[in-house]
């Protein structure tokens, strides 16, 4: 036997036990065993698997291994779990560190996880416990993901269920939405019908209302009933989108459910799809019927439109007639298309007041006895209150329906002052009939005439206020007679 | 039938004392320290390079084995912590036994039956020497003291061959590989699992000098014995590797 054989048994023996020491070492370092650590232990109900010499992990690292387990003394006690922490991570375990057992994957190893405490916490000593949870187990979650799957189809059968009244719902809405149209259409012929059968005398008035001032000038002008439709049909387009989603989405809830770890996600799907089917459901009994509060729907809104418009127009139609009928001012009525007495200017009143066949019935205050002489003869006196009281006596029985003219006159030379004087003695005047006897104001005009010589003998201009009354031919022919006897 | 059932156990009995008087007599003056030295040089150090290229070799099949294995699962992760468990707590000790019943129980029996047949052994003993400790118990203590140490050679080469065919693959780190490789072994999966193969060790040259000892025969005799030496240390060791690992599992009952 030579001298390199025994070198060689040598290397041998030396080189195989230095290999085996190095897998020792190796070992020993991963489970941080020649490294200054702390001991520490939590109790568990459930071990859930968890072995002596198991990984203990601090916040995701590696950290040291679980020591002992110690089995409780009683049913109700907990496994006292054992663990040593390496020193450097002793800062950051706190007394109200919580310790979980897990697991590394689904196949992995079990490990038990400490996670760092909160700064306020005092750091955790040798031989001290921390908190604990239980083991979160994958037959708990196949059992919560199963109990999942049954929600969801159940939920997918009550959804198929409300899909079905929705449909049906959105095809009875559409044809209301049809009936209306429909309905409308014949309205809306005979209306423009009408209109046109006034059009000569409403020019004016469709100018206006083409303007866009009045009511009914903003009901034809507004896009919001247009765009009220527009919307509900978008929003009901929605809806049935919103729909079909959420039957493709929980299809994929159910694929996802029976594969990964989706509990929290499909919760949450489930609660929105649910959210979904009462918010289509809201929306459309919103859309069909009233609301608890009384509050009409969008269909009555429409159909409410539609007839106060049919309403509007079959008022206007009706004022229109009864101002080319009973109304003397048919001249200027025409040009303006308004029933407003003050829209009418002198010389269009004086061009009306000739008009044949609308005689008038006038009542003369003159100024002296009406006014205070003190205040440039525009304010009333007491007597003269009286006196208009005593005028307006006449008119009492036909105010309601027929507007009444307070004409001022002033006698002065200037045209400019005549016109301003006599249009404040107008005002005076109306001014006291309407408070006193409730007049609708614009029923009572005021016509400042100014100037305007009498064809009295005494040659003076007039100064004062006429009351007038615009007669029919049937009550001129009337009072004639009984002016005669 | 009787009679063979008879013959076994008779046999079985008489190898069992004939390699405990050979353990025995290892620890009896005079100690035949050189010879012991010599059989580790032939039993031990010229089985290195096999052993090593052997645990190479399935170091790199295992990998590339478990890689298909593991990918169906996405846990490609686990495969230097798969490797390393399957090698350090079964693969490598048994392995290395095997290789070792072929290459050292071959080798006794026909040395020792060779010895036998040309009357060498009569005469060392007509020389006053132990024939019995000079030759059965320096390979007994032999082989016991290189298995363990050859199966670490094993294993590391297994590990390493693993680490070459994962690293080509993934391009995993030295350190990261090594690192999760040890991590899930626990001391009480290594140690035991290693010192268990000294019982194969003594084994090996227990029933290779046994039926070397008593050859007889002529040189048929010795090539009787020495294929005996193979295929009985075999058999028995995977018999005894499955009550080993039973008492282990009993002695260390967290590691089953």
């Amino acid at each position: 036997m030579g001298k390199g054989d025994k070198s060689g048994v040598g290397v041998f023996l030396v080189g195989g036990f230095l290999l085996f020491a190095l897998g020792l070492f190796m070992i020993g370092d991963r489970r941080q065993m020649f490294t200054e650590s702390i001991d520490a232990y939590a109790d568990f109900a459930d071990l859930a698997g968890l072995q002596n010499g198991a990984t203990v992990r601090v916040s995701g690292m590696d950290a040291g291994e679980v020591t002992s387990i110690e089995a409780p003394p009683t049913p109700e006690g907990k496994f006292r779990v054992r663990f040593r922490i390496i020193e450097k991570l002793q800062p950051i375990v706190r007394e109200d560190s919580v310790a979980s057992i897990q697991t590394d994957g689904i196949v992995g190893n079990m490990f038990l996880q400490v996670e760092a405490g909160t700064s306020g916490a005092p750091q955790i000593e040798n031989g001290r416990g921390v908190k604990s949870v239980e083991p979160f187990q994958i037959s708990d979650f196949l059992d919560q993901a199963k109990q999942i799957v049954e929600t969801a189809d159940e939920l997918l059968d009550e959804v198929k269920q409300d899909l079905v009244t929705i449909v049906r719902n959105v095809n009875d809405v559409a044809e209301e939405a049809e009936t209306l149209v429909a309905e409308a259409r014949p309205n809306i012929t005979s209306m423009t019908a009408s209109a046109k059968n006034i059009a000569d005398d409403v020019e004016g008035v469709m100018n206006d209302i083409n303007a866009g001032k009045g009511t009914v000038g903003k009901l034809f002008k507004d896009e919001k009933v247009y765009e009220d439709l527009k919307s509900t049909t978008e929003t009901l387009k929605k809806v049935s989108e919103d729909v079909s989603k959420i039957s493709s989405s929980a299809g994929e809830i159910i694929d996802d459910a029976k594969q990964k770890d989706v509990v929290g996600k499909v919760d949450q799907t489930v609660a929105n799809v649910r959210d979904l089917t009462a918010k289509a459901n809201d929306l459309l009994d919103k859309f069909q019927k009233e609301g608890d509060d009384g509050e009409p729907s969008m269909t009555d809104d429409v159909r409410q439109t539609m007839a106060s418009a049919r309403e509007t127009m079959t008022d206007f139609a009706e004022d229109a007639e009864a101002l080319k009928h009973n109304f003397l001012l048919r001249g200027f009525f025409k040009k303006r298309g308004f029933y407003d007495l003050n829209e009418i200017s002198p010389a269009e009143y004086k061009a009306g007041e000739r008009a044949p066949g609308y005689p008038l019935d006038r009542v003369w205050l003159h100024s002296q006895s009406l006014f205070d002489p003190s205040t440039d003869l525009i304010k009333l006196t007491d007597e003269g209150k009286r006196a208009i009281d005593r005028a307006f006596g006449e008119f009492i029985d036909h105010v309601k329906d027929d507007p009444v003219m307070v004409e001022g006159y002033a006698g002065v030379d200037n045209p400019s002052e005549a016109y301003l004087l006599s249009q404040r003695r107008a005002a005076a005047v109306r001014g006291y009939l309407i408070n006193k006897y409730g007049l609708r104001p614009n029923y009572v005009g005021v016509m400042e005439m100014g100037r305007v010589e009498s064809t009295a003998k005494d040659g003076k201009p007039w100064d004062g206020v006429a009351l007038v009354r615009f007669l029919d031919k049937k009550e001129k022919k009337a009072l004639d007679k009984e002016q005669k006897k | 039938m009787r009679e063979l059932i008879a013959n076994f156990f008779d046999d079985a009995g008489r190898m069992g004392l004939f390699g405990l008087r050979g353990f025995r007599d290892a620890f009896r003056k005079p100690f035949e320290i050189p010879e012991i030295i010599v059989q580790l040089g032939s039993l031990g150090v010229r089985s290195t390079p096999l052993i090593a290229l052997s645990g190479l070799a399935v170091g790199v099949v295992m990998s590339m084995h478990t890689r298909s294995s593991l990918e169906r699962f996405g846990a490609e992760a686990l495969i230097p912590n798969v490797l390393a468990i399957a090698m350090i707590k079964e693969t490598g000790p048994l392995v290395t036994a095997l290789l070792l019943a072929g290459r050292v129980g071959a080798g006794i029996g026909a040395e020792l039956g060779g010895m036998r047949v040309t009357e060498q052994i009569d005469a060392l003993e007509s020389l006053a020497v132990d024939s019995f400790k000079y030759l059965v118990s320096t390979r007994v203590v032999a082989c016991m003291i290189a298995q363990p140490l050859l199966t670490t050679v094993f294993n590391f080469m297994a590990i390493s061959g693993g680490f070459l065919a994962e690293t080509m693959l993934s391009g995993i780190s030295f350190e990261l590989y090594f690192q999760r490789a040890f991590s899930s072994v626990p001391f009480r999966d290594y140690i035991p699992a290693t010192l268990k193969t000294a019982v194969f060790g003594f084994l090996i040259a227990a029933i290779s000098s046994y039926l070397g000892y008593n050859a007889r025969g002529g040189a048929e005799g010795v090539g009787r014995a020495s294929t005996q030496s193979v295929v009985a240390s075999s058999i028995i060791l995977i018999i005894v590797d499955v009550i080993l690992v039973r008492i282990i599992f009993f002695a260390f009952p967290e590691g089953s």
